[in-house]
This record gives C-alpha cells, sequence and structure tokens, in this order.
C-alpha cells in the first residue's frame, strides 16, 4: 500500500496539467509495462479472475461469487471492497474486458447539504481493457479504464471527487499493479 | 529529449506546417465553390481543427481559450458561422467560418455541452447539463432569448426548421423531448432507452434516432405519431448518429468496440460494422455523403470512411480528446 500512496504521489507531480473536465466527460487512463517473459505466462498469470491479489499490491484478497463476480478486499484501513463483473475473455487475443457492480462506502460527508458518499475508488460507470501481447523478447501488458467520476453533480466539486482524482487514482492503481507483476513475473 | 522540450518542438513544427497549409488553401481561394470544413473540438487541447473536407487536411487549429474544453459544435447550413459550447468556459465561442476565427464568446451559464444551430444560424439551441434547461441565443442580438426547463441532463440535440420542431434527449430521464420552436413549449416526451445521447434526423424529418449509450441499441421514432416504432441493438456503449442525405443509412458509434455499425434504415437492420479507432465518439457526414468521419476520443483521431466501400480511407490525427459532438460539417444546402 505503501508503494501504492508513492505512485500516486508520483502520478499528481508527473500530470498536474492533466484534463480536468467536468461531470458530463467520460475519462479514460491506459498503462502499459513491458515484461520480460513469455506472453503465455503472463497471460495464464492475469486471466485467473479470482486471483488479482497475487499480483496487485493494493489488494489483500479475492472472493469469487460466481465464476464471473469477484470481490475484492482492498489491504488499506478499513478493508474497503470492490465488486467487479468479467464480461468477456478471449483467451486467443489474451484480453479480457471487466466492469466494476458495487463498490464498499468509505466514509459519508455532507457537502453543500447533501450526503455525499466517498467509495472505494472515485469513479463511477467503470469498466475496463486488459490485455497481453507478444512483444520483441517479452510481454507488452496494457491496462485501460473508461468511467466517469463517482460525484456526478453540479460543481463544485467535494475534495477527492474530481475528475482529475479519477484519473490520478486509476492511473496509481493500473501502474503499481503492473509494476508489482514485471516484478514478480521476470523473478 | 525531455517531454516538455519535445512538446514544445512539435507544436512548433505544427505551426509552421499549419501556417504553410493556411498559404496554400488562400491561393485556391478563388475557386467557385466554397470549401466544405469539419471543425473538431478537441477538448483537452482548448482548440478546434479545421478540417478541409476536400483534402482531409487540417488548414488551421483555433484557440478557443485556455481552460474552456470546448465539446459541443454546431454549424449553421447557409450561415457562415459555427458554434462551440465550452462546459468549462461556461459559454459559447462563436466562429467565422470564412475567415476561421472566434469572433466572440457568449456567456450562458453552468454546464453548456449539446448545442445546435437553426439553418441560418440565427437561433441556437444549447443543452445545460446541470440546470437541465435548453437556452435559445438569438445569435443576431447575441442575447438568450428564452429558456427552457427539459429533463435531466439533456444531451443531444436537433431542429427541424420546416417543422418548427426541436428534439432533446435527456440521458437521465431516458426520455426524448419535442419542443415547439415558435412557443418554446414542449409538446411529448416519449420514452426511449437507457441513457439516450447523439440524436440523428432523417432529411424529410419523419424518423428521429436516438442512441442509447446503456442499454446498447437505437430507438428510432416517428416524429409525427411521436412515438418510438423500432429499436435496433447496435455495439456496447454507443454514443452518436448520423444519417446519409439520402436517408437510406444510418450510422452509429460505438464506444466500447471502437466501431460504427451501418443500418439500412429501410429494413432497422446492422448491414456493416466498420473498425475505427478508439473511443468513437461524435460522428458526421459531408454533404454530397460520400465521407462519414468518425471522432476517436481514445486515441485524438479522425477516422474517414468512403461510404461506397465502408472502408476507413484516412486516419486525421486531432488535438487531444477530440469531441465533435452535434453537426461539426459545414453544409451549403
Amino acid at each position: 500500500m505503501k508503494k501504492l500512496l508513492h505512485v500516486i504521489a508520483a502520478v499528481m507531480i508527473a500530470v498536474p496539467m492533466l484534463a480536468s473536465a467536468h461531470g458530463p466527460t467520460r475519462q479514460m487512463v491506459e498503462e502499459k509495462i513491458f515484461i520480460k517473459a513469455p506472453p503465455d505466462k503472463v497471460w495464464a498469470m492475469v486471466k485467473d479472475f479470482g486471483a488479482i491479489d497475487k499480483w496487485h499490491p493494493a489488494i489483500a484478497s479475492t472472493e469469487l461469487k460466481d465464476e464471473k463476480t469477484r470481490v475484492l478486499t482492498l489491504a488499506s484501513e478499513g478493508s474497503p471492497t470492490i465488486t467487479e463483473e468479467l464480461e468477456s475473455t478471449n483467451d486467443e487475443k489474451m484480453t479480457f474486458v471487466y466492469k466494476i457492480l458495487d463498490m464498499s462506502v468509505v466514509k459519508t460527508i455532507t457537502f453543500n447539504s447533501v450526503e455525499t458518499p466517498y467509495y472505494t475508488l472515485p469513479v463511477s460507470n467503470y469498466k475496463s481493457w486488459f490485455s497481453v501481447k507478444a512483444v520483441d523478447g517479452g510481454s507488452e501488458v496494457k491496462w485501460k479504464g473508461k468511467f466517469y467520476r463517482s460525484f456526478m453533480l453540479n460543481p463544485p466539486v467535494p475534495e477527492g471527487q474530481s475528475d482529475h482524482d479519477a484519473i490520478d487514482t486509476m492511473s496509481a492503481v493500473y501502474t503499481s499493479g503492473l509494476e508489482n507483476l514485471k516484478t514478480i513475473m521476470e523473478k | 529529449m525531455p517531454k516538455l522540450i519535445r512538446l514544445t518542438f512539435i507544436k512548433a513544427a505544427f505551426k509552421r506546417v499549419a501556417f504553410f497549409l493556411v498559404g496554400v488553401s488562400m491561393l485556391s481561394a478563388c475557386s467557385t465553390t466554397p470549401p466544405s470544413y469539419a471543425f473538431m473540438t478537441n477538448q483537452l487541447s482548448d482548440s478546434v481543427s479545421v478540417i478541409d473536407t476536400a483534402t482531409q487536411k487540417i488548414v488551421k487549429t483555433i484557440d478557443i481559450g485556455e481552460g474552456k474544453r470546448p465539446a459541443g459544435i454546431a454549424t449553421s447550413q447557409s450561415g457562415h458561422k459555427a458554434f462551440v459550447s465550452n462546459p468549462d468556459g461556461m459559454d459559447i465561442a462563436i466562429i467565422d467560418t470564412d475567415k476561421l476565427e472566434v469572433t466572440s464568446y457568449i456567456p450562458v451559464g453552468a454546464g453548456p455541452v449539446g448545442i445546435v444551430s437553426n439553418k441560418d444560424g440565427t437561433r441556437v439551441y444549447i443543452a445545460d447539463w446541470y440546470k437541465n434547461i435548453i437556452s435559445v441565443l438569438n445569435t443576431d442580438t447575441s442575447k438568450i432569448i428564452a429558456t427552457i426547463p427539459v429533463g435531466k441532463s439533456p444531451a443531444g440535440l436537433i431542429v427541424d426548421d420546416k417543422q418548427h420542431r426541436l428534439y432533446v434527449s435527456n440521458r437521465d430521464d431516458n426520455t426524448v423531448m419535442i419542443i415547439d420552436t415558435q412557443h418554446y413549449g414542449i409538446l411529448n416526451t416519449i420514452d426511449v432507452g437507457t441513457a439516450p445521447f447523439g440524436l440523428a434526423l432523417s432529411p424529410n424529418g419523419q424518423l428521429l434516432y436516438s442512441v442509447n449509450v446503456q442499454s446498447n441499441n437505437v430507438s428510432v421514432l416517428d416524429t409525427q405519431q411521436a412515438k418510438v416504432v423500432d429499436t435496433i441493438a447496435v455495439g456496447k456503449w454507443p454514443y452518436c448518429a448520423v444519417v446519409s442525405p439520402d436517408g437510406h443509412t444510418l450510422y452509429v458509434t460505438n464506444q466500447d468496440d471502437s466501431s460504427v455499425s451501418v443500418i439500412d434504415t429501410r429494413s432497422s437492420s446492422v448491414t456493416d460494422t466498420i473498425e475505427v479507432g478508439e473511443s468513437p465518439d461524435g460522428i458526421d457526414i459531408t454533404e454530397d455523403g460520400q465521407f462519414v468521419y468518425v471522432v476517436n476520443w481514445g486515441e485524438a483521431t479522425l477516422s474517414v470512411i468512403d461510404s461506397s466501400t465502408n472502408k476507413v480511407v484516412s486516419t486525421i490525427k486531432t488535438g487531444k480528446g477530440p469531441r465533435g459532438f452535434g453537426q461539426f460539417i459545414t453544409k451549403r444546402q
């Protein structure tokens, strides 16, 4: 988790001028990494929908509700959860698509006299694409997400729920996961 | 090379090329037909790319103003103006389509996104995403002359001058409204699919198509009966649509499939699916119906499709975060 926080800090420094367009706009984040390991080995590791905790440092455990629904419990205070659904897997192309169905509420504040929840991640309508591609001498792993920020009402936006926050958080989630995947696969 | 320096270098090179191209287009300015342009709103680079549809090249990049985040676009057919909605600038930029420059900004409040102009560019309708209203702009006086309360999160707009009607999709109400443009009253509210966003109208004004983002389909509405007469399944997370000038073909962008569905409007069936760039958003067609322009916001390009072959014939690089939400190609009829 410490690492994730570092990544979040690094991302915030690296992309201060990134888009902060308002609510109606869908956002996209894509991160990729080169891993010096055979694509089939990397694919075998990441395609296991019920085992992301094996390689993502921010995830403490994964529980499979059924073959396409998983509940992730994060390794941070209060053990927040994310429920995700696998939409499709393509073994030949080494890709899978999933979406977030539900998240736990971390806290609730009163913002402009409205009860405003903070979820595990500051995103809504989240959908994600994961892929492994054979490249020279190894694999290219790509993790992409499309989403809106969690706060869908008029500006002003409560702290931590802006487009910027949503982008930074997802970027940090992807980067920290991919870096750790690389470390594990290249061992 | 450090990122910032490289970026500055690329920008400088780009400006030189753009300057050269403007020079070239000026040389040919004596030809009789006025050029047709595609005006591309680049939301994340606060600019509008102007593409000459004859050459499929960018002839100019118009600066809209830092932080304004241009999204919606409306060209006026017989007018000489294009209108850009700036959600973060909370205003409308008016572009002179002969000089290719911004002539004025008109404040319109909270969250202008959807925008459409009548044929001669004298009335512009602007959907305010946050305030759930349509503002009516008189472009001769630059005054908002009416505001019409509509449903939740109004998005797509289409105006039909002949029938004196305005159509609005209310994304968060799952409805389409028909508004009388003479008295600004709501004539009908029609239930459609989930999260209607883009709208398209057949040239004869008979059929209205509502693209329903979250139900992955298109509702076909008969505008005279004011009801849904058909529903067509398309790709995933569809966004916007355009009808060919002959009314026979409907093109729909599927954001999460990075494709365009081609629909025969007479049989209401999908006849082809064309692979385009990452996350297609806005879509428009040239006046002669030959080329369909698809805005790929995920990779900052336009895919140009030849409608006779349904093949992508060129890919044009735009500014960052292109949207092109609205009618972005000028038409002269």
